[in-house]
């Protein structure tokens, strides 16, 4: 069993700060817009987790994959940097044929909700 | 009239995005989330160019574009594809299957609002699309 390596993600910023400021600048100050794109993120994110957890249980490798490169690519255009690293990470351990620890549901979970907890304490 | 352009891409966070960002520089879109509507939405709606994203349910964009490619009407299309996947080699491939532009995510929406009206002027140039 295995699972992205807790101390490399500790080194891995929350949040992409180069996106959050391309994001904050294409926004020109329209916080509703960003506001709206963070809940539009955590709404589908939270989907396509409930759905990787259902297609690791059932061991449905490929629809598996298809749900953690989403909610990577999603992490990674929202500025979520730790979160999408470890997503990556999972994603290539699956192409990889590793299985995963039954405990990587709940990490995603716990990086998925840092990742947001930060950004709503930046944008509201 | 202002120029049309069609979005494909299977994230809403994205969709949202291109549509904020292509909408304040005076472009409509016209947005779908699923590769295999791609081509019947393009046909519908008479779009100036397409951006889609690489990895699409039901088509790629390397199926994407073949099908643009080979197609009497959309062959001179501009075609922008955006993926995650930065490999060189994704890029190459994207490039000599037709791929007018390609953008690794993230990127800067200014670069690609600059890109869309490169092509596009070139495409007024050159003629219409469809």
């Amino acid at each position: 069993m295995i699972s992205p390596d807790s101390v490399q993600l500790a080194s891995v910023p929350v949040l992409d700060e180069d996106q959050i400021k391309l994001l904050e600048t294409s926004a020109a100050g329209d916080r509703a817009f960003l506001k709206d794109l963070l809940d539009t993120f955590v709404y589908e994110s939270q989907l396509r987790l409930k759905s990787l957890e259902e297609h690791l249980r059932t061991a449905d490798k490929k629809t598996a994959l298809q749900d953690i490169h989403f909610i990577a690519g999603s992490a990674a255009s929202i500025g979520l940097n730790r979160f999408s690293f470890f997503c990556r990470k999972v994603e290539e351990q699956l192409r990889g044929g590793f299985s995963l620890s039954s405990e990587l549901p709940g990490r995603a979970a716990a990086y998925h909700s840092e990742g947001v907890r930060t950004l709503r304490e930046r944008w509201g | 009239m202002s120029n049309t352009i069609l979005i494909a891409d299977d994230d809403p966070v994205m969709i949202k995005l291109f549509e904020f960002n292509l909408g304040k520089a005076g472009y409509k879109t016209v947005a779908c989330r699923e590769g295999s509507s791609v081509l019947s939405s393009t046909l519908e709606s008479h779009p100036d160019m397409v951006i889609f994203d690489l990895v699409l349910p039901g088509r790629s964009g390397l199926e994407l574009i073949k099908d643009f490619r080979s197609h009497a009407k959309l062959a001179a299309m501009p075609i922008i594809v955006v993926t995650a996947q930065g490999r060189g080699s994704t890029k190459d491939a994207l490039l000599a299957a037709g791929a007018d532009c390609v953008f690794t995510k993230p990127f800067s929406p200014s670069l690609l609002l600059a890109k869309v009206e490169e092509l596009l002027a070139r495409q007024s140039r050159e003629g219409g699309v469809l």
